[in-house]
């Protein structure tokens, strides 16, 4: 099961990504509207793509009321059904991660969804930063595994790691 | 139809305190692409040439490209036009950095400022909610300072400001606009302009959408644009490794780096300041800009023992933090230039350039001008209050904070070297042209950069045909730089095509790989346009002319494209470049016979008419 | 023999709580009983009001979710009586079940004054039953007065604001959101309501309400008469625990709980609404009746239960409204009287930030207007690390404070 993975030494703050990623969910170009995001932490010189860890008990899918939130049998992605979608944000505060958001605009939230497979926040990285990658022996940390070290609060299994 | 327009442009009226969004005017849009050239059209058609630059009259426009905030690599650029305080020419500063395509994700393609405030006030947009806000509790700050408490009232992290520092407010002629904190709109005292018209800041940010006319053919352009940038050597190697430093030891082992105020033309210690050691030493990380897949930024930081050495505190700057720099021309102008070899104080100094808002180009160069006066006993140690020999790198950072803030001496220096050389009576010290100082070629050493220089719209300057692309890198092709013949054609023929570049909102620096047959399929597919390459260079052709004919109104006559009499007549005493000196009579005649003018530089009818300028 | 499991619910806590023992345990054997016609979602209340879902689409995933789990469903029961010695349970069907484990989920009832419970004008919404009741008359309604400007009656006052109602609201205190929001916010809060044409009525209580054929009457305490054509009440909820009186299980306000959901009893739990668990890193046990509170407890319940150890990390309660188009949210303790408040606040845009940060923690927060990755918030009072980073100069970045706590804490410059 391939997930995204971060070299934080790698990026630049470009923010190809974000186009890529609003693109693929707005069709515009649009960072706000954006699932992922590189933060960027200039005191430190350190910029750190940042999306959904595609969680295998994802907050976000089990707080979801109408079950608009399932996973994806190819990529283990939860995705948001946009048609059952209502817009009442419980999963925008359950996920402790915040990587899923409201958009005022279409009512609905938005959330990675790993383009079926594809990523373009990875094809369109200039130095690599982001990989969508097997677990091999590359040692370029899954994006989760960032947030494994976050906290024993929320600690999360990655789905079928 | 969906294009990477806004077509909306912002009237902010400083005097009247209104705000109001107008549409932009197509026609002109199609007839200058954006940025530079729309800007341009717009002041030129809006206010007097003979205006004052910093008078209320002078207006001062903000402007994006149609690549601004698409994913077209190096997409961010965003232009700033008005009058210059420190040329009187058109002036046109181009900046990367987040700043511009925010603009285009709030909605906007334009910021045309007008009249001044009584009070300082910033600009805060938000969408489609712009306001003019009170701006007293940031004026004196520092820029860095200046966009912390910005994002933190308007209460939100992702907002980008550009700002002037005290440097702008204190009307430094020039003082520059500079946006994430170490990205700026640099030349030409823009930031005295917005200082005369006490805005501080303009904070934005923009949560809509920017399309593109035909996103196939879209996506198959910057995609070919982005493979051939990764696999030229300039933006997929040297570029992301060394950022523009990488030129301290090519131009010095070529003879081309000016140092103790062109005195020579190479640095003994060029070593210790050179890209490749500033990679070694301090080099933290390479800060892209924004859709930039070149990422030539160099973000830097001090050891713990240089951070305090010099210590000049202009703000609540933590200076064992990170920060951004230095590029080239300012490791130039401020060490070489100077005869400093002392790194730290060469990236503190560039720091508080940044911070207080102020060119380094111009202002090494203008302590430079200092120290050659000084060393000729023109200026004594009681009038600058310390010692100016050149290599004195105390000196370097502590003018930094006199110079933004004119205090002392730092009030000549504040005025640029062309004033300064003349108020201490040795007007041939001053190394520019049109009274903006030289950047960091030698045109002895390199034939083509001095026609370049001294037919600049702008002045001195190496962005408006970087010929240092083809006389040193070899790009698109190589040209020997000791030769004159076919300088006029390559000059001309690369400022009419940056002209094209600075109107998309890409980065020049993307023509170190990519040229006009892979840029402007990117823009007809983002705008919607259907221009061909020559289309394209007619177009660079009509905003060098509409350039030329505003300066031409504005008194600044053909008289003034020459080059200092240093460069002129006096031969590079030593190195690899020994002997050389500039014959620019040998290409300016050709370049006005190519450019249809007079030997006065004046326009013929007929290339008015055949560009529409009538 | 497999382990037999009842549930009492089929709300979030319910739900979430079968899927966690089915995830441990597949083959185990779990009846659920509810006291409706089918497991729906009370969330989904105000989108069925609207008629932005179907009365179907309340109920359809839940059913087919539990079902293709081999969940045996128990509808239109409501359990009666609590055995707990002899681990069954009665039902108002005077069907008697067993168990070897029973989460107690049945969440909570709202409050509605005896007085005006029998009157057809003057509704809670409470359940499906409710809104299809409601929803036959609501044609004819064009005025409707919502008492109480808590989280349901917001969502309520919202839903009906949706399909072009002239809301008026009366809240007892003197500010809306009581529970979500400073007075700073709330007041912000309110001029929005006003400006979206919603008459605000606060700092007043309903003394009677007289309902006329068809009109309603509201009198006040302040002299004041309010009239439309129906009344919503939402006044407050409280947990449906009448049928565990003499059961044996500890009761306070709800029911005592252990960090693992486990009531007194070693096979019961209880979870959602119903419970009364640890607070996060505070002393005492507190309800949080909130959605996302009673899925997280439903997974520490059916964790527990299905013999996987699991600790609740503590209760937090935080909560999302949606006005038109403005949102309120607050998360854990904002208005701590004892912390430092960093407050943010841009009327114009409708914006409010507020933090609560106690020893260098985050330990609450409470919001108006849309923020991008909210949940964060979540995480960072969740984790419960002193602030790293320059966030209290700008509480509005409070994402890259969560990473900056996370990732760079230690040494920033080792990748």
């Amino acid at each position: 099961m391939k997930s995204l993975r971060v070299d934080i030494s790698k990026c630049t703050a470009c923010k190809q990504c974000e186009l890529a990623c609003s693109w693929h969910l707005t069709g515009q170009f649009n960072p706000a509207k954006s699932a992922i995001k590189a933060f960027v932490f200039d005191a430190i010189a350190r910029y750190v793509p940042y999306a959904c860890f595609q969680c295998d008990e994802a907050w976000c899918m089990n707080s979801c009321p109408i079950s608009a939130i399932s996973v994806d049998v190819k990529t283990k992605a939860k995705i948001v059904d946009k048609n059952s979608c209502v817009g009442c944000k419980v999963c925008t505060i359950a996920c402790p991660f915040g990587t899923i958001s409201f958009d005022s605009v279409t009512g609905k939230v938005y959330k990675c969804d790993l383009c079926d497979g594809d990523p373009s926040c990875v094809t369109v990285c200039p130095t690599d930063a982001i990989l969508y990658k097997d677990v091999d022996t590359a040692s370029t940390p899954k994006m989760s595994e960032w947030a494994l070290r976050l906290t024993d609060a929320y600690s999360i299994k990655e789905a079928n790691l | 139809m969906s294009n990477s327009y806004t077509d909306k442009l912002l009237r902010v009226n400083l005097s009247e305190g209104t705000v109001k969004t107008e549409k932009i005017n197509r026609d002109w849009q199609k007839e200058f692409i954006g940025g530079r050239g729309l800007a341009t059209k717009y002041l030129i058609s809006e206010t007097d040439s003979k205006t004052d630059p910093l008078g209320k009259e002078n207006k001062l426009i903000f402007v994006t490209g149609p690549l601004t905030g698409t994913s077209a690599p190096t997409g961010a650029r965003y232009m700033v036009v008005t009058k210059s305080p420190l040329t009187g020419t058109i002036a046109c500063s181009n900046s990367g950095g987040y700043f511009g395509s925010e603009l285009k994700f709030a909605g906007y393609d334009m910021i045309i400022f007008e009249g001044a405030s009584d009070k300082p006030v910033y600009l805060s947009i938000y969408n489609d909610d712009v306001v003019i806000k009170d701006a007293a509790a940031i004026w004196g700050k520092g820029v860095w300072e200046t966009e912390d408490i910005l994002k933190s009232v308007e209460g939100d992290s992702d907002s980008r400001v550009a700002a002037i520092g005290p440097a702008g407010e204190n009307k430094v002629l020039f003082s520059c606009i500079v946006n994430e904190k170490h990205r700026a709109a640099g030349r030409s005292g823009v930031g005295a302009v917005m200082g005369s018209k006490k805005l501080k800041a303009i904070v934005v940010r923009g949560t809509k959408g920017i399309g593109v006319s035909n996103p196939e053919r879209f996506f198959e352009d910057i995609n070919k644009s982005k493979e051939i940038l990764r696999e030229a050597p300039v933006t997929g190697q040297a570029l992301p490794a060394y950022g523009t430093a990488v030129l301290v030891n090519v131009m010095n082992e070529y003879g081309g780096l000016p140092s103790y105020n062109f005195r020579s033309s190479q640095f003994a210690n060029a070593e210790k300041i050179s890209g490749e050691t500033i990679a070694d030493t301090r080099l933290v990380a390479n800060k892209a800009c924004f859709a930039c897949t070149i990422a030539c930024g160099r973000v830097t930081k001090l050891p713990d023992n240089a951070s305090e050495k010099y210590i000049v505190s202009t703000s609540s700057r933590n200076w064992k933090d990170a920060g951004g720099g230095p590029e080239y021309e300012n490791i130039w102008a401020m060490a070489p230039l100077c005869g400093i070899d002392d790194i730290d104080a060469l990236i503190k100094a560039n720091w508080l350039c940044n911070d207080l808002g102020m060119d380094p180009i111009s202002y090494g160069a203008t302590l430079a001008c200092a120290m050659e006066l000084y060393e000729n006993g023109a200026i004594d140690e009681k009038t600058a209050g310390m010692n100016l020999n050149f290599g004195n790198a105390e000196a370097l950072v502590k003018m930094v904070y006199d110079t933004g803030h004119r205090s002392g001496f730092g009030d000549y220096l504040a005025e640029g070297s062309y004033r300064l050389s003349k108020r201490f009576s040795h007007p041939e010290f001053f190394m520019g042209v049109k009274k903006q100082e030289f950047p960091a070629y030698d045109p002895r050493a390199v034939q083509g950069i001095g026609l370049a220089y001294a037919t600049n719209n702008r002045g001195a300057d190496h962005l408006r045909a970087y010929t240092i692309a083809s006389e040193i890198m070899g790009i698109p092709e190589k040209t020997d730089p000791a030769e004159t013949e076919g300088k006029a054609a390559l000059t001309k023929l690369f400022q009419d095509a940056t002209g094209v570049v600075d109107s998309s909102g890409l980065c020049i620096f993307c023509t170190f790989a990519i040229g006009l047959p892979e840029i402007v399929p990117m823009i007809n597919s983002a705008a919607g346009s259907d221009y061909s390459v020559d289309d394209a260079l007619k177009i660079g052709e009509r905003i060098w002319n509409m350039e030329h004919l505003y300066n031409l109104s504005a008194g600044i006559l053909g008289a003034e494209d020459t080059l200092p009499k240093r460069i002129l007549e006096g031969k590079i005493a030593e190195g690899p470049t020994k002997g050389m000196v500039n014959k620019l009579d040998k290409m300016l005649p050709e370049y006005y016979q190519l450019r249809g003018w007079d030997d006065n530089a004046v326009p013929s009818k007929e290339k008015i008419e055949e560009l529409g300028l009538g | 023999m497999a382990e037999k499991y009842l549930i009492l619910g089929t709300g979030a806590s319910g739900l979430s709580a079968v899927r966690t023992i089915k995830k441990i345990k597949p083959s185990s054997d779990i009846y659920a009983a509810f006291s409706d016609d089918h497991p729906y979602s009370r969330m989904l209340i105000p989108y069925y009001l609207t008629s932005e879902i179907t009365g179907e689409k309340l109920y359809d995933r839940n059913e087919k979710f539990l079902n293709d789990l081999g969940v045996k469903l128990l509808p239109g029961r409501k359990a009666t009586k609590l055995f707990a010695d002899t681990k069954r349970v009665e039902f108002d069907n005077g069907e008697i079940i067993g168990y070897d484990k029973l989460l107690i989920a049945t969440g909570s009832v709202p409050v509605v004054p005896e007085r005006w419970s029998s009157f057809e004008r003057v509704v809670s919404l409470w359940d499906y039953h409710d809104v299809e009741r409601f929803k036959g008359r609501l044609g004819s309604a064009d005025e409707i007065v919502i008492i109480g400007s808590g989280f349901i009656g917001m969502i309520f006052a919202n839903a009906l604001y949706k399909i072009g109602k002239k809301i008026t609201i009366i809240e007892k205190l003197d500010t809306v959101l009581p529970k979500m929001l400073p007075e700073t916010a709330a007041l912000m809060f309110r001029e929005q309501l006003m400006n979206n044409g919603v008459t605000l009525v606060t700092g007043d209580a309903i003394t009677e309400i007289d309902e006329k054929s068809d009109k309603i009457t509201i009198s006040t305490e302040n002299g004041k008469e309010i009239t439309g054509d129906m009344a919503v009440i939402a006044v407050g909820i409280k947990p449906n625990i009448d049928f565990l009186k003499s059961s044996g299980i500890t009761i306070k306000d709800a029911i005592i709980v252990d960090k693992q959901l486990k009531t007194n009893d070693e096979s019961i739990y209880a979870a959602g609404d119903i419970a009364e668990c640890p607070a996060l890193r505070e002393n005492g046990n507190a309800i949080y009746p909130t959605w996302p509170a009673a899925v997280e407890h439903g997974e520490v319940a059916g964790s527990n239960m299905a013999g996987e150890k699991r600790d609740y990390l503590g209760g937090l309660l935080y909560n999302s409204v949606t006005f038109g188009t403005i949102s309120a949210a607050s998360f854990g303790r904002w208005n701590d009287t004892d912390a430092e408040i960093v407050r943010w606040k841009d009327p114009a845009k409708g914006r409010f930030i507020q933090f609560c940060i106690k020893n260098d923690i985050i330990i609450g927060a409470s919001l108006l207007g849309d923020n991008d990755r909210i949940g964060i918030i979540k995480g960072l009072i969740g984790q419960g690390k002193k602030i790293a980073g320059d966030f209290l100069k700008n509480p509005s970045a409070f994402a890259n404070e969560f990473l900056l706590s996370n990732y760079f804490a230690g040494n920033a410059y080792k990748g």
